[in-house]
């Protein structure tokens, strides 16, 4: 195997393992799906957010510490990307709820259940796991010496489908 | 102290003192443009508004791509393990999608507008993601069937082994589609003078996200 494809191999192998994790959780709550109009339509957008938030937090921080305006986490820069992190997720989950309760009434005439709350609620729980654990591996790989801008991007998608898969699954069932 | 200085510079009033600077100390364009970017007390603001608008098309995108498996809900309930394969294929093309644009572009400032479809760096490209994809996409179709025969999801012979081929099928052909799709794109934008970069890596990873579900349910419906 060349080099390149040993790279790509390596890092893939990682994302089907994480990938078959969550891919259990969701047959494991198969139930939970079949009952709930719209799951689906929300569940893609909703993955691709928390991924999309999580991955630019990490590059945005990953180039301040290598222009070394970051050093440590208590700082200005820093927190202004966790309070924006925290706000995004806040606006565009509902608005992603509002949207997946449209398309399901267009599509399949359904109205019977909000998708506003749940959607919301695993945001801000998906928010309080990702973010400390980008900010924690990102500031722990570059002190390493790595560079996370390689190593942070599939992490990051893949375990944040299994947070978010994990998370929407817990508020449904509480909602 | 002094990166406060040159952080707090007037970037419109000074353009002409700032473009020299950069190019007489060869400062990278987009080091500085951070660096005027992270005032400290634009960070939120800033990224507020440059992510709020894109995160929300993203999402809302592949939502739409979410309406093709609700439309056919019952099929992957039904046989289980396309509900494991879900988020593995979703991530996977993703992936692929991600290392073609940004390998494709590489190719493209290096060598420039590929005359041949043949030529050696391209074909290098296709041969190492495609041995991944299959690879991977079969491990992935055992993975999903074995997964949940524990969840007392069993199906016969025939159907077992097009559960299977579905993503070997899905990984293939779409990343092929993506990978052809990717060249034209690229070749075409490098001849517009634009830089290939900004185009590809934004273009296939949106339509790996909605057409890899479209692809999948597609798929599905026929084979199953």
């Amino acid at each position: 195997m060349t080099s390149p494809t040993k790279e790509i191999f390596i890092s893939e192998v990682f994302s089907l393992a994480v990938g078959l994790a969550a891919g259990s959780m969701l047959a494991a709550y198969v139930g939970k799906l079949s009952v709930i109009p719209g799951l689906f339509i929300l569940l893609p957008g909703f993955l691709e957010l928390s991924s999309s938030v999580s991955s630019s937090l990490s590059s945005r921080i990953t180039a301040g510490l290598a222009l070394g305006v970051i050093k440590t986490v208590d700082n200005k820069i820093v927190k202004g990307n966790i309070a924006a992190s925290f706000i995004l997720m806040l606006i565009v989950t509902p608005i992603l709820g509002f949207f997946g309760n449209i398309l399901e009434y267009i599509f399949f005439g359904n109205v019977e259940y909000s998708l506003i709350l749940p959607s919301l609620l695993a945001g801000l729980v998906t928010w309080a796991i990702l973010v400390p654990f980008t900010i924690f591996a990102t500031f722990k790989l570059f002190k390493k010496g790595n560079d996370p801008n390689n190593v942070m991007g599939p992490v990051i998608t893949s375990i944040g489908d299994v947070v978010g898969i994990a998370s929407l699954l817990v508020a449904v069932s509480l909602i | 102290m002094k990166l406060e200085r040159l952080v707090g510079i007037d970037d419109k009033k000074y353009f002409v003192i700032l473009d020299s600077l950069k190019r007489k100390y060869k400062l990278s364009r987009k080091t500085l443009f951070y660096v005027k970017e992270y005032r400290h007390k634009d960070v939120f603001a800033t990224i507020m508004r440059e992510s709020l608008i894109i995160l929300i098309a993203t999402s809302l995108i592949s939502s739409i791509g979410g309406l093709f498996i609700e439309e056919v809900k019952s099929t992957f309930i039904t046989f289980l393990p396309l509900i494991v394969m879900f988020p593995i294929l979703n991530d996977m093309v993703g992936d692929y999608s991600s290392i073609i644009s940004s390998r494709l572009s590489s190719i493209l400032h290096k060598r420039g507008a590929i005359r041949k479809w043949n030529n050696k760096d391209i074909r290098d490209l296709y041969l190492q993601v495609m041995t991944v994809a299959l690879v991977l996409s079969l491990l992935a179709g055992v993975f999903a069937v074995g997964i949940t025969y524990f969840y007392n999801s069993r199906f016969d012979f025939y159907t077992t082994v097009k559960l299977v081929l579905i993503p070997v099928v899905d990984v293939v052909v779409f990343v092929s589609f993506l990978f052809a799709f990717g060249i034209l794109v690229g070749v075409y934008s490098y001849k517009k003078n634009y830089d290939p970069t900004n185009l590809l890596v934004p273009l296939l990873t949106s339509l790996a996200d909605l057409g890899n579900m479209v692809f999948l349910v597609t798929l599905s419906v026929i084979l199953l």
